[in-house]
């Protein structure tokens, strides 16, 4: 399917190293302007994929477009796209300034040109001060401002971006992930993000790319992929949830249900087809489970608290059904709830709705 | 009892630094001392004179073979570099192969003066090169310009020493990280492009020392000149061991051995010069890449 | 015969010169006494490092004679005569027992450097009347008061050497200026061999070793033509033997006829011929150096190395001719015939060439002859 403002468009896009299948049936849209996280555990592809977009690797099967263009036997320096290394790879023997300039002199542009365009770029990304400066003299967020600036003075049709932040701390991280919202919103370039940390991706995207052993798991809006996972894979990998064994059973109105060991009963939305008997995993988010009932959260089971996790702004508190199985509740600092202790009973509510099913064999 | 970081460092360092004084150092400062001292018929007297760099200076003989050595040194060095740029450039950035840099190493495996008769007897009148050309009827009578001439004499130089050029240039290679040619192809350079852009600045002081380091040995190299190169084979090396072996003249070879430093030096000091207009070197010194 | 003047010891300061002459002395003092006070000999055993040239340290000749005592021999090879000399000026004596001096280096060795010692001839009794030639008896370059500075023990002529299929023979030095032989002859870059040519090429031969400056640089101005002429300036013996029998070059100006059979056993052909300037002239002697510490096995190695049949086995295995006259019937016939050794004098009557004087003001010294030399060997 390729829609008219797509500006990358991957179709069944294979990748072989040898005997080695990194990348198989690869189907993807970009959207002009959005931008899109490749997400993923360690080897899932994603890096490869994105070498792939690059050029810097060539597809063994299927097709790559660039605006439009085919992009078979087109090396990197030809592509309309710029990228920002996981190190930076800035250049130690050139100041910021002319690591900035660098492909814009390569393109050999008119000296006022590119003096104007670089000047304008470090005020973009607030490194103006510090244009004399060498790479050694820089601190690690400052570099990675460098590098996104010396791809972006470029104008490229799409901006790569290798696990840029993987080097810094968490609270700069914090801060450059907003800071690169502001660029894009900036300049307005389509971004392709690549990363293994979910907290980056759900704050940074339009849309998550979601990928294992070299497939695409599922594509949609981080809101969407949180509250609708399709595979128990996207359910464990972004956010966190609770599983529950149960086996599938015919309802008393027809419909499918499962029901679990210790009798209670769980329906809620089935992403794969599932049939009366089979093994399977009930998936519910911590923040789900309630202490008290409302209209929405009708459903509910007994169990016992047995420890309390204080995390500052909530609190995960670990509980144990009748048989044994254990499970987290999360809860909003402030919310009443009831004290820990193993002996007393307590009820947790939760709605359908908030309820997915999967088929127990798949991870 | 803890050393400070400082001393520690030191302590280690010092068998080194004591071998180096002994063996290198001294030895070199010797050399110095000696060529100031006077000698005559076999006899060296200590004194404090110029004389002798006078008459090295002055001396026709002494700017022929020097002039000679450094052509044949430079030619060699020069392509020497010209082959290892590429074969390290592919060893390091391309096939990362264990096996090709092995099979180089091997060819060190033979003795030197092994090589210089190998060469011999291969570029001779009925040597393989001749005796192959005149089988396939392409000549009639041997070339017998291959051996002792200033070709047979680079040839063997080259083949000497490209093994040390290719080891230092590629350790100078692998200071530079894949990514940074990458993100050169990114920003729009073809892959030869990037090379002399990024790899050729950032790897310029390695790539200085193995063109030095080769030009030193090929330039100071008395033996092959010698045995494959006939009568254009004079180098200053000769003369500086004829002075210690034949003459007696230790303290004229120890100025003229002096003076070959300082001719060194000034190369150096030019190829700098060079590779710094020419943009290859970087005005300012490298830094480490974050 | 010397021809070379001598000059004084210069300096009155102690040098290394007069140290080495006194320690010379001392030690020749108490080798003498050892030998003439004890009345048997020690017998000769152990270890006795040598300097010779390749192939004169009479391995196979003197094998049994080795077993026998005991005796092993550590030769160090040398390629010219500087070799030697120049290894006593490295501050540590070398410790050779034994080492060779060509007859032209005698004044210099036995007076200015004073690196021979004493020789009783009692020691060597080989050294006789009966056995040796007497124009190798009782002269000035190997006796000195009635001792032995050094033993002569062999001798032959340098002379051109030539490829007989490849090229007629040559019945002068300038023959190889031919147009034909351009780029085919070897020179060898050794200085007691090459300058006596030198001079004789540019017709100054009787003047050698004293010529003028003007005269010197006349003659290399001559000897430049036949460097045009060469393929090479050989190292050594080995070197130019190769280069022959490899068939790179057809002749060799002026060689030690050892050179044949060197070249031979490389498979290549080698025949000598007597230019009309005449040969070459050498007589190597034996010496003992200060610093020798197994002093009576090495006279007893000079004493065997006189005997016939040793002198007679070597000279057929180098080409070269024995001072001993016993030897001569010992022989083959090709050996025997080379020479004709019942008319020596004949051989001889030009005198035994020197050495250029260390210090002259009329005639060009050896210094300026190494320079000449060394320019030659450039290209100049």
């Amino acid at each position: 399917m390729t829609t008219a403002d797509s500006i990358i468009s991957i179709a069944n896009v294979g990748k072989k190293f040898g005997t080695y299948q990194a990348l198989h049936g690869i189907d993807l849209e970009v959207r002009k302007g959005e931008i899109v996280t490749l997400l993923g555990p360690s080897g899932c592809g994603k890096t490869t994929l994105m070498r792939l977009i690059a050029g810097f690797e060539d597809v063994t099967s299927g097709n790559l477009r660039i605006g439009g263009k085919d992009m078979v036997g087109v090396p990197p320096e030809k592509r309309p796209i710029n990228m920002v290394f996981q190190r930076y790879a800035l250049f130690p023997h050139l100041d910021v300034y002319e690591n900035v300039a660098y492909g814009l002199r390569v393109r050999r542009l008119p000296a006022a040109e590119i003096e104007s365009k670089v000047r304008r770029m470090l005020d973009i990304v607030q490194l103006s001060q510090l244009s004399q400066r060498y790479i050694n003299e820089l601190s690690g967020g400052q570099c990675q401002r460098v590098a996104l600036a010396r791809a972006l003075v470029n104008e490229p049709q799409v901006l790569l971006m290798d696990e840029p932040l993987a080097a810094l701390d968490l609270k700069i991280r914090q801060t450059m992930l907003e800071e690169m919202k502001r660029i894009h919103a900036a300049t307005g370039t389509t971004f392709i993000y690549v990363t293994h940390d979910q907290d980056e991706a759900m704050i940074l995207s339009d849309r998550i790319v979601l990928l294992n052993k070299g497939e695409v798991v599922q594509i949609d809006e981080p809101h969407q992929m949180y509250a609708e996972p399709k595979s128990l894979f996207a359910a464990k990998f972004l956010g966190e949830t609770n599983l529950f064994p149960v086996r599938m059973v015919a309802m008393a109105d027809g419909s499918s249900g499962s029901v679990h060991a210790t009798g209670a009963v769980f329906t809620g939305k089935q992403p794969q087809p599932l049939k009366e008997g089979d093994s399977a995993l009930a998936s519910i988010r911590p923040e789900a489970l309630y202490f008290a009932a409302s209209e929405r959260h009708r459903q509910s089971f007994k169990a016992r608290i047995t420890d309390e996790l204080f995390i500052g702004s909530r609190s995960f508190l670990t509980a144990q059904l009748t048989n044994g199985d254990r499970f987290r509740i999360q809860i909003q600092r402030g919310t009443a709830c009831p004290p820990v202790s193993p002996e007393a009973q307590v009820d947790v509510f939760w709605s359908p709705e908030d309820v997915s099913i999967y088929p127990a064999a798949l991870t | 009892m803890k050393l400070s970081a400082r001393w520690s460092g030191w302590t280690l360092a010092s068998p080194t630094i004591l071998f180096m004084l002994a063996f290198f150092v001294f030895p070199s400062l010797f050399l110095l001392v000696y060529s100031f001292w006077k000698a005559s018929s076999f006899q060296i007297t200590p004194a404090f004179q110029f004389d002798n760099y006078v008459r090295a200076l002055t001396d026709e003989l002494f700017w022929r073979v020097t002039f000679n050595a450094v052509i044949i040194g430079l030619m060699s060095a020069v392509v020497c570099m010209a082959m290892a740029l590429p074969v390290g450039y592919y060893l390091v950035f391309v096939s990362r192969s264990r096996l090709l840099e092995q099979i180089i190493l091997v060819t060190w495996f033979s003795s030197y003066l092994v090589r210089i008769f190998a060469w011999r007897t291969l570029l001779g009148n009925d040597g393989v090169i001749n005796t192959v050309l005149q089988s396939l009827g392409l000549i009639d009578a041997p070339i017998e310009a291959l051996l002792y001439s200033r070709f047979a004499v680079g040839v063997t130089l080259i083949h000497l020493y490209l093994p040390y050029c290719i080891i230092l240039v590629m350790t100078a290679f692998h200071e530079i990280r894949q990514d940074l040619i990458d993100a050169s192809r990114d920003l729009g350079r073809s892959q030869v492009g990037a090379f002399f852009s990024v790899v050729v600045p950032n790897a310029s002081a390695g790539l200085v020392g193995a063109f030095m380091l080769t030009l030193i040995m090929t330039m100071g190299d008395f033996v092959t000149p010698q045995m494959l190169g006939g009568t254009t084979g004079q180098t200053t090396g000769l003369l500086i061991a004829d002075q210690f072996r034949r003459t007696g003249n230790w303290p004229l070879g120890s100025a003229q051995a002096v003076i070959m430093f300082l001719l060194v030096v000034l190369i150096f000091v030019a190829v700098i010069v060079a590779g710094r207009t020419l943009g290859f070197i970087p005005k300012r010194r490298k830094q480490r890449a974050v | 015969m010397t021809n070379g003047k001598t000059t004084p010891a210069l300096t009155t300061a102690p040098t290394r010169r007069g140290l080495l002459r006194m320690s010379a002395g001392l030690a020749g003092s108490a080798v003498l006494m050892r030998l003439t006070s004890s009345a048997a000999w020690a017998a000769p055993s152990g270890d006795l490092q040598i300097m010779a040239w390749e192939g004169y340290d009479l391995v196979p000749e003197l094998q049994a004679w080795r077993d026998a005592n005991g005796v092993k021999v550590e030769t160090t090879s040398m390629t010219s005569q500087d070799d030697v000399h120049t290894k006593f000026m490295a501050g540590n004596p070398p410790p050779f027992d034994l080492a060779e001096y060509n007859q032209a280096y005698a004044n210099l060795y036995i007076d200015q450097l004073g690196i021979t010692t004493p020789i009783d001839p009692v020691a060597v009794p080989n050294f006789n009347a009966d056995n040796i030639f007497e124009q190798f008896l009782g002269k000035a370059e190997w006796e000195r008061d009635g001792k032995l500075t050094g033993v002569p023990w062999i001798w032959g002529f340098n002379t051109s050497l030539y490829n007989a299929e490849a090229m007629a023979e040559p019945k002068s030095y300038k023959d190889f200026l031919a147009p034909e032989l351009k780029g085919k002859i070897a020179i060898v870059d050794d200085s007691v061999t090459m300058w006596p040519v030198t001079a004789r090429v540019a017709g100054l031969g009787a003047k050698y070793p004293n010529l003028t400056r003007d005269e010197l640089s006349a003659a290399f101005a001559e000897l430049a033509k036949y460097r045009d002429q060469a393929r090479m300036i050989a190292l050594n013996m080995g070197d130019v033997a190769t280069a022959l029998a490899s068939g790179d070059v057809v002749a060799v100006l002026c060689a030690d006829p050892a050179v044949i059979k060197m070249t031979e056993e490389l498979g290549g052909k080698l025949k000598m011929a007597v230019p009309e300037e005449g040969v070459v002239l050498w007589v190597d002697a034996w010496f003992v150096p200060p610093s020798a510490d197994n002093v009576e096995t090495a006279l007893a190695f000079i004493n065997e190395a006189l005997s016939p049949q040793a002198q007679a086995d070597i000279c057929m295995r180098l080409n070269q001719a024995p001072v001993s006259k016993q030897a001569v019937a010992l022989m083959d016939d090709a050996a025997r015939t080379r020479i004709d050794y019942n008319n020596l004098e004949a051989y001889f009557a030009g005198g035994l060439p020197g050495i250029p004087p260390l210090e002259s003001e009329e005639f060009a010294t050896y210094d300026d002859w190494i320079s000449a030399w060394q320019e030659f060997k450039a290209g100049i």
